[in-house]
């Protein structure tokens, strides 16, 4: 068995285009229905297997689809484990903000960032080296039975994904971020998308 | 144009299931939640057929995240939402996130004693009465009355219940008598309270 890697389904600033980092907004009636029916999905996966451990970033929508996800596998949504770790990479002051807002308030730091977008980190957020940094200390620490089943964010799933099939930092940034659908993560560093239809 | 408001309770929150207090804290909604907040967002749009309408919700979380969903079932911009603080639901101060009442009744027997007394005016330490919540609520009302119209507001379980008691004008037993149902929600208008089943959750 494997290791399952879901986003959170779509929220009020997804659907306006906004950048989340370490702030929140609630999931739409499209993101419930999306984390339901990646549940349905990740319990066909399981066929009726538990996961050995339930891990989920600790941020307002990642905790919100964890527990409908939770609910489409029967597993107890107070034993989900919340880990800092899996919290969104930090934008800083951009966290909040869509693209004309970053162009117009912070061209200066939106180019100096585009010159190493891996190393270079937002003003007052976090580069995506830092946040690959914490996502490999999490997957050091993960308990080696599985299948075990994780819920976080955009940005640092597609770290965590090009840790786990072994990409170079501006090759994981180019990996994509759905959210009708969850990878499973296989030994050996192979990666499979799993569709979650019906959202 | 008589004023009419639509009260809805959020969705089954992971704590309503276990039994959990919660108060001013909060926990996520569950699957049923979200759907029953689904359900109730279409039986409101049928309710509503095209009505103008002003939404209020309380800014606790599971209130904010049934109002997103109800806000999308209805066609409403989430931004244009009024997060009102009244609306919160009644706090149980130090024990709000409690395990629940029997734990309650066992861990604090004195309190409970105390309560059993006069219920509508006990306070948690740290917490509201009845009472406060009705204080606080009443504004609210008579605002909505005096500007009529339609209004919509996503709240919690006691304060829905106060808001029914208070528009009917009942006693203090019977506005606690009153049900708390997530899968149908209120309708005030004058002189009475209907409810509406919002079913296919």
């Amino acid at each position: 068995m494997a290791v399952f890697l879901l986003r959170h389904g779509e929220t009020l600033w997804n659907r306006a285009r906004r950048l989340q980092g370490r702030k929140d907004t609630p999931l739409t009636l499209k993101g419930a229905r999306q984390a339901a029916a990646m549940g349905r999905a990740l319990a066909r996966q399981l066929g009726g297997a538990a996961p050995a451990a339930f891990f989920a970033s600790p941020l307002g929508r990642a905790r919100q689809t964890a527990v409908i996800v939770a609910d489409g596998i029967g597993f107890d949504p107070e034993a989900i484990l919340f880990d800092e770790r899996l919290a969104e990479t930090s934008f800083g002051a951009w966290d909040g903000l869509n693209m004309a807002e970053i162009l117009a308030g912070h061209r200066a730091a939106w180019e100096r960032r585009n010159e190493d977008r891996w190393r270079n980190a937002p003003p007052g957020g976090e580069s995506h080296a830092e946040s690959a940094a914490r996502a490999a200390g999490f997957l050091a620490g993960l308990p080696a039975a599985r299948p075990l089943a994780i819920v976080a964010h955009g940005s640092l799933n597609r770290v965590l994904r090009g840790l786990w099939i072994g990409l170079d930092g501006s090759a994981s940034l180019r990996l994509d971020e759905p959210q009708d659908g969850f990878y499973r993560l296989e030994e050996g560093g192979r990666e499979v998308f799993v569709p979650a239809d019906g959202a | 144009m008589p004023a009419i408001v639509y009260l809805i309770r959020h969705g089954e929150t992971v704590w309503n299931r276990t039994g959990r207090l919660q108060g001013q804290a909060d926990s996520p909604l569950t699957a049923l939640g979200a759907r029953q907040a689904e359900a109730m967002g279409h039986a409101l749009r049928r309710a509503l057929d095209g009505a103008p309408f002003r939404f209020w919700a309380s800014p606790l979380g599971r209130a904010r995240q049934s109002a997103a969903i109800v806000a999308d079932a209805v066609g409403h911009d989430y931004n244009d939402i009024v997060f009102d603080d009244r609306l919160k639901e009644i706090t149980l101060g130090a024990r709000d996130g409690y395990a629940g009442w029997r734990e309650l009744a066992r861990d604090f027997p004195e309190e409970a004693a105390v309560r059993r007394r006069d219920p509508w005016n006990f306070r948690h330490p740290g917490g509201e009465s009845s009472q406060m919540v009705q204080d606080r609520v009443r504004p609210l009302l008579e605002g909505w009355t005096a500007a009529g119209g339609v209004h919509v507001a996503v709240s919690h379980g006691v304060v829905v219940k106060i808001l029914r008691g208070l528009h009917l004008g009942l006693s203090t037993g019977e506005t606690f008598a009153l049900d708390r149902p997530q899968d149908a929600f209120h309708r005030l208008r004058p002189g009475a309270v209907d409810v509406i089943p919002a079913g296919g959750a």
